[in-house]
Order: structure tokens, then C-alpha cells, then sequence
């Protein structure tokens, strides 16, 4: 108890409190630039907080973290390009609450979501990491594939009634995470002997190109008076979020925290795993499934409150095995090494204030991003009150120097132009984006845990089924499927439209 | 693939196409790596960079977004200039493995046909090449499972909860888990064992002959002037050795350890010939 206290002590200092606001700051700023991601954030204040005590940087760190992963939400809902890789999920219904005139309502909702995951993540860090950690490790190869599985579940939620067309969208995303290297073999598929697709499509081009770019020929595609037209002043009117409205998401944000920090727990899967499974469960306990995907408040809450609650849980394997959850902890580890703390299995024992310290820095973080956020809303709200004609452009040049910044690749801003076309492609023809997004995502993992699996097994497919967890992912992904294609058929025609 | 799998080639120096012997180098130095921005390679070319204007009179430039694998080249368009780490890697089991050493772990694989699986972070990397020489070694190549995981990380948490056998690893990324009794090592391939671990035992004294530890190096066009080569020979031999790089690379897990041009380029011929068979062995190249 004492070490708490003194660990506490720690933070009631000028200094710990700038560093923790500042590493928000440059984390919401980051976070909402596409191009640099949460990890990319963090990697940047690393130098600097070399030269900062230990729990200046360490607030720095987590300050970023937090701020970056509500930042994503910010362009993901004002202009349907996702910030951040987590922010994917937010996109589906966060602009679709813009285009309503709701952009104020929505970046609320994911700013008290992103807050409120932040808390539990680091609530449930506190309380389970050492139990956690040993269920962590029960996770090989087969049960990665069935969290994979589980994800990929998700398309048949937001396919809606056009299934088929929903399939095809996923098919397509599957073929894109194809490209690149072999996991297994090493060898190069479908890169044409070009170099810059030896490691794959980047994340980046496809998220953006399909999302934004794709959205901006749609309205091009549009009549050219709604170009030039002035922002409807009426529909902005919707901006505040009522306690209500957010009361009425405590059970989703609980839900989709705990998920968040599960996932998290799980070296080398994402956040944006966490926010499409969030994201799925939060459709599958709904009682109007199919409002999702035209711009509620559920859509928002569920993927934003698990990305935030992804930290949490990204530092359970971090300290308690020394390994890190994510591409963020895998920086982190040698800014903590450089202070002198050692993650790894004896760090509970040798430094328990240290452990605290982190634990401190992550609870004030989110508080801070609290009020930074409420801060900064009404700033970044303002967007919408532009012209189409001004917006358009200027959405497109963050677009490709988001996706060149990247690697300082061209390549990659090209790619995103292409991917854009065939986005805009699909959209005419009314196929759903979000499943191509979602099974791009999920692609590489599933592959390589499906092979990973086959390798242990000698080719037998029993090793799914002879593991419990990975069986009941896997039955829990079909009957997913099966009760959200039942429901999508019967849901009335009309129920997409009118919303 | 083939390319990187060469455990040896990291840094290579490109010259300015002038070469005017006496005043070389009348500019910057360019230093093209091979790796991936922010990785092992390219941080430890970084700290080259830090004494370069004083003992070489220019600086050293990196244009780091260059791909290796874009340009054609062969072995011998290159010799060694300098030697500047040299780290050991190792195979390590989970704590209740059935086996301590690496003669019973031969044993238990003999006994227990597909039962054990190794890790390493992808095809053709370092650790891929140097652990199947360790199991080559052993000579159980044809009998284990070659399990690949995104980074060394993952293969250690595959290892703690059971999922697979065994890991290759460097030393840094399994020290602490060895530290805490929840791992431990098998075998060091090195020709003698290692200051971070001095009770982990290497493979050569156990009776296997794994000794090929993972070396970065700098590297020369091999058309470079005789004169210009001894130039860069004795900047390197400064830079490398000078007090500021040893702090610096301590810092980084991996001490510098310098050899000169010649004793560099004997090993270079070496380690290629010795990896060029294994590779072939373990089905890597034809």
C-alpha cells in the first residue's frame, strides 16, 4: 500500500501532469492524422522522453497512447477516413452520423466511450493481469484462428439482406491480404516482381483509398450544385449528446471494454480486431441489428470504447510475461528498459512501483483525454460547416500525404488511388465496403494461424475441434452467422432505408 | 529471400563515383541498409554515424528507404571492411521441458516422433537460418516441426503456453524469462558461452558443432581503389573501437566486437561457404 501512495505521489507534480497532457495532445493530433498511427506517435516521443524521469515519460507514453486511439475516431467520423487502424469499425457508423448532421453527437459519444474503455481496460489491468496473463498464453495457433473466425462473423452482420454481395466484398478483401509474402514459405504472391508489394498491401491504402477516397468520387459523382452548396446550418443542430443517450450505451461500452481488453491481452492482435468483434457483438445483442451501419450511437460507442480499452490490456502480457500485446508496448519496451525497469515475468516481484507508476499514468491519461477532448471537439467539429468544394480537395491531399508518409513511399499513395477506384467501383454497384475492410484486416492472421495450425497438427483438421477454446469460437462464429443471416432476412425491406 | 538469408551481409557502403584516392573522402559517405528502417541493422549503422566526422572527415549518410533486395548482386561484388557485432543466438525450452541439455533433447525427439516444433520469426531471417544449424547440428533436422511466428515475441509466448517446443532466439529477448525459471536454454550457438548468460551452456562443449553467431558488418563495392579500402580500413577500426561506440552499443544489447578488413573478409569467405551448404540442407536454396 505504501508503494501505491508513493507511486501516486509521483503524479501530483507540474511536470508528470504536463507530460501526461502533452502526450495526449500529440496522441489526439497523431491519432487523427492518417499516416501516423498510435505506434508511430509513440515511436517519435521515444527520443524525447529519454531525457525525462521516469514518471514524465512514462505519463508522456501513455498520455499518447490513449490520445491516439480516440484521435482515429476524429477524421474516421468528420470525413470517413480512419486516423488509425482502430478506428476502422468507427468509420461504418460514425459518418454515416455526420452525413445526418450528428458529427458534434458522434464525437462525443466516442470520446466518453473512448474514456470509459480507457478506465475499465485499466480497471480490469489492475485487478485480473496475473490470472489473464496465464489464460494469454492458452491462446496458440488454433484459437487465434477461431478469434479470427469470430471477426470474419462480422460480415455476415453488416452485409444487411444482400448477403451475397456482402461475401463477394470479403472475398475481395481476403485476395488483397494475400498479396506479399508467404507467412509460411516466404515467398512472394501476386507482387509482379514489384518490390513495393513484397511486404503487402499497406494497411494504410486500403483503409483510406476504400473508405475516403472512395466516399469523395461518390460525392464528385453527384451533382454539382450540392458541390458548391453551403453547409445546411440545420443540420448541425444535433450536436450535444444527452446522458441519456449515453446512459443508454453503459451495457454496450461495458461490454465492448471487456472485449477490448480481452483481445488486447492476446500478443499480436490489434485494435482493430478488438473493435470489429466489439463491433459485432454490439449488432448481435441489439434489438434493432439492423440500424446498424446508417449512424447510431451503438456503432460508435462499441469500437471506440474497446480501442481505448485495447492499452489496458496490451500491458498485461508486457508486465507480467515481458512480451509485448501490441506494436505500441513493443516500443514502450525499450523506453521502460532505458529507464530502468525490466518487463518480464519478475517485474511484480522485484518493482512493484514501477507497475503501479504505469498503472497511475494510464488512469491519469484518460482523464486528461477527457477534458482535452471536450476541448477540442467543437474545434474539430467545425469541419463539417465547410463547402463540399473546399473539403473535397483538401480530404484528398490528406489522403495521399497520409499514405506516402507513411513509408516515404509513392507507391502506397498510388495504391490507395487504385483502391479508392475499385471502392467506388463496388459502392456504385451496392456492394458494402466495411466487409472488404474487415477481412483485409483479419486476412494475415487467419491465415497464418490456420497454417500455423496444420504445421503442429501434421494437415488434421481435429486440431480444431479437439481444443476447447478454439471450438467454442469456433461454433460461437457459425451460430453467429446463422442467427444474423435468419435476422437479416426477415428484417422488413424497408428498415435500411429509412434510416 | 536468398538474399537476406545470408546471416552476414547487413551494411553496405556505396562510394561516391569519384575516386580520388589521396583526399577520399571529399564527401559525404553513403551507407545503404539493407533492413527495415528502425530494426536491429539499421540502428546499429546508425551508431557509426555518431564518430564518423571525426575519424573519417565526412559524414556518413543512410538513405534508408533503399531495398537491397531491388538491386542485383552476387557475393563477390562485395568486400568486408569491418567487423561490428557479433551476437550469439540460442535454442531455449520451456522450464518443465523433459530435457536439460542438448543430448537429451536429441533423445526425447528420437522417442517422441512429431512432437516437437521450433519457432523463429520468418522464412529466411537470421534466426531461421542460425536455429535450423543448431538442429542441423544435432542432426535432427528431418524429425522436428518448423513453426514460423510474426517476431521472436510471439514465439516465446508460443513456447510458454506449450503451443511449441522450442524457440531461436538472441539472448536479450529471452533474459528475463530465463532470469524467472520460466524458460530455459538448451544450447548457445557460440565458440564459447556468453557474458549475459554464463551458466547457459554452448552447444560446441556439449559436443554439437553450432558455433555460427549472427554478424553485422560494413561492407564495399568490390571494384573500390586498393588505397581507398585501407582508408575506410582504419576510419572503421577508430570509429568502432572508440570508447563513445562501445557505451553506445552496450546500450543497444549488442557489444561491439571489431575485427579488421582482412580477419573480416576471411570470415566473411568462411561463414559463406559453411552457409551456403547448410542452407541447401534445410531446404532453403537448391
Amino acid at each position: 500500500m505504501d508503494i501505491l501512495i508513493e507511486s501516486f505521489m509521483q503524479f501530483v507534480s507540474i511536470q508528470v501532469i504536463l507530460g501526461i497532457v502533452a502526450g495526449v495532445v500529440v496522441g489526439i493530433i497523431g491519432g487523427g492524422l492518417p499516416g501516423i498511427s498510435p505506434s508511430m506517435c509513440i515511436a517519435l516521443l521515444l527520443p524525447i522522453s529519454l531525457y525525462l524521469p521516469a514518471p514524465v515519460a512514462i505519463g508522456l507514453m501513455m498520455g499518447s497512447y490513449q490520445g491516439s486511439m480516440f484521435g482515429g475516431s476524429i477524421s474516421a467520423i468528420l470525413i470517413n477516413t480512419p486516423g488509425t487502424a482502430s478506428a476502422a469499425a468507427t468509420t461504418i457508423d460514425g459518418y454515416q452520423m455526420a452525413l445526418k448532421g450528428q458529427s458534434g453527437k458522434a464525437l462525443l459519444m466516442a470520446l466518453y466511450a473512448s474514456c470509459a474503455g480507457g478506465l475499465i481496460g485499466t480497471v480490469i489491468l489492475l485487478a485480473m493481469a496475473k490470472p489473464l496473463s496465464t489464460i494469454a498464453l492458452k491462446f496458440g495457433p488454433p484459437e487465434y484462428f477461431g478469434l479470427m473466425l469470430l471477426s470474419l462473423a462480422l460480415i455476415a452482420g453488416i452485409s444487411g439482406k444482400s448477403l451475397l454481395k456482402g461475401l463477394v466484398s470479403g472475398l475481395l478483401g481476403l485476395f488483397l491480404a494475400v498479396v506479399g509474402m508467404d507467412p509460411i514459405l516466404g515467398t512472394r504472391r501476386f507482387t509482379f516482381k514489384n518490390i513495393n508489394l513484397a511486404d503487402g498491401l499497406q494497411t494504410l491504402s486500403v483503409f483510406i483509398g476504400v473508405f475516403a477516397l472512395s466516399e469523395i468520387l461518390t460525392q464528385l459523382s453527384e451533382s454539382r450544385a450540392q458541390l458548391y452548396k453551403k453547409a445546411d446550418p440545420l443540420s448541425v443542430v444535433d450536436n450535444k449528446l444527452s446522458f441519456k443517450e449515453f446512459w443508454g450505451q453503459r451495457m454496450n461500452i461495458l461490454k465492448s471494454s471487456i472485449i477490448g481488453a480481452l483481445i488486447g491481452v492476446l500478443p499480436g492482435i490489434g485494435g482493430s480486431t478488438a473493435c470489429f468483434v466489439a463491433y459485432a457483438e454490439a449488432q448481435r445483442g441489439s434489438k434493432h441489428p439492423e440500424k446498424f451501419g446508417t449512424g447510431i450511437l451503438d456503432g460508435i460507442a462499441a469500437p471506440e470504447s474497446a480501442n481505448n480499452a485495447v492499452a489496458g490490456g496490451a500491458l498485461v502480457p508486457l508486465l507480467t510475461l515481458g512480451i509485448p500485446g501490441d506494436v505500441v508496448t513493443a516500443i514502450l519496451v525499450g523506453a521502460l528498459i532505458a529507464h530502468g525497469i525490466k518487463p518480464g515475468p519478475l517485474l511484480f516481484i522485484e518493482d512493484i512501483g514501477s507497475v503501479y507508476t504505469i498503472y497511475i499514468a494510464l488512469f491519469f491519461a484518460v482523464i486528461s483525454l477527457f477534458f482535452i477532448g471536450k476541448l477540442g471537439i467543437p474545434v474539430f467539429a467545425k469541419v463539417v460547416k465547410l463547402r463540399k468544394a473546399t473539403l473535397l480537395p483538401m480530404i484528398f491531399i490528406i489522403c495521399v500525404v497520409g499514405t506516402y508518409s507513411n513509408r516515404s513511399n509513392i507507391f502506397d499513395a498510388m495504391m490507395m488511388i487504385g483502391l479508392g477506384a475499385l471502392g467506388f467501383i463496388l459502392k456504385k454497384n451496392r456492394f458494402p465496403i466495411a466487409p472488404l475492410v474487415i477481412s483485409f484486416v483479419i486476412g494475415a492472421q487467419l491465415e497464418m494461424s490456420l497454417r500455423q495450425s496444420l504445421i503442429l497438427s501434421d494437415m488434421s483438421l481435429a486440431i480444431f475441434f479437439t481444443r476447447p477454446i478454439a471450438l467454442v469460437l469456433i461454433v460461437t462464429s457459425v451460430v453467429f452467422c446463422y442467427f444474423m443471416v435468419r435476422r437479416n432476412m426477415k428484417a422488413p425491406p424497408s428498415a435500411k432505408e429509412e434510416n | 529471400m536468398k538474399k537476406t538469408a545470408l546471416a552476414l551481409v547487413l551494411a553496405i557502403l556505396t562510394l561516391p563515383a569519384l575516386f580520388a584516392a589521396p583526399n577520399f573522402p571529399v564527401k559525404p559517405v553513403e551507407v545503404v541498409v539493407g533492413f527495415a528502417a528502425g530494426g536491429g541493422t539499421h540502428l546499429a549503422a546508425e551508431l557509426l554515424t555518431v564518430e564518423a566526422p571525426k575519424f573519417l572527415g565526412q559524414p556518413i549518410q543512410m538513405p534508408i528507404s533503399l531495398y537491397m533486395d531491388s538491386v542485383d548482386f552476387g557475393e563477390n561484388d562485395f568486400v568486408g571492411l569491418a567487423l561490428a557485432s557479433d551476437v550469439a543466438p540460442l535454442l531455449a525450452v520451456r522450464a518443465d521441458a523433459p530435457f536439460n541439455s542438448a543430448k537429451e533433447m536429441k533423445d526425447w525427439i528420437a522417442a517422441n516422433p512429431g512432437k516437437f516444433s521450433w519457432s523463429h520469426p520468418g522464412v529466411g531471417s537470421t534466426l531461421h537460418v542460425l536455429g535450423a544449424n543448431m538442429l542441423y547440428a544435432l542432426g535432427v533436422t528431418k524429425q522436428v516441426k518448423e513453426v514460423p511466428f510474426r517476431g521472436t515475441n510471439e514465439g516465446i509466448s508460443a513456447v510458454l503456453g506449450g503451443h511449441v517446443t522450442a524457440v531461436s532466439s538472441f539472448p536479450a529477448t529471452v533474459l528475463e524469462q530465463v532470469r524467472a525459471g520460466k524458460m530455459k536454454v538448451i544450447g548457445v550457438s557460440a565458440p564459447k558461452r556468453i557474458p549475459e548468460l554464463p551458466n547457459a551452456p554452448t552447444f560446441l562443449e556439449q559436443g554439437f558443432k553450432a558455433t555460427l553467431t549472427s554478424t553485422r558488418g560494413i561492407f564495399a563495392p568490390a571494384k573500390t581503389p586498393k588505397d581507398v579500402l585501407g582508408i575506410l580500413d582504419k576510419a572503421f577500426a577508430k570509429i568502432i573501437q572508440s570508447e563513445d561506440f562501445q557505451k553506445r552499443a552496450i546500450k543497444l544489447g549488442e557489444p561491439a566486437v571489431y575485427a579488421d578488413a582482412a580477419t573480416f573478409n576471411e570470415m566473411y569467405r568462411d561463414q559463406l561457404v559453411m552457409i551456403k551448404a547448410l542452407l541447401k540442407e534445410i531446404g532453403l536454396t537448391k
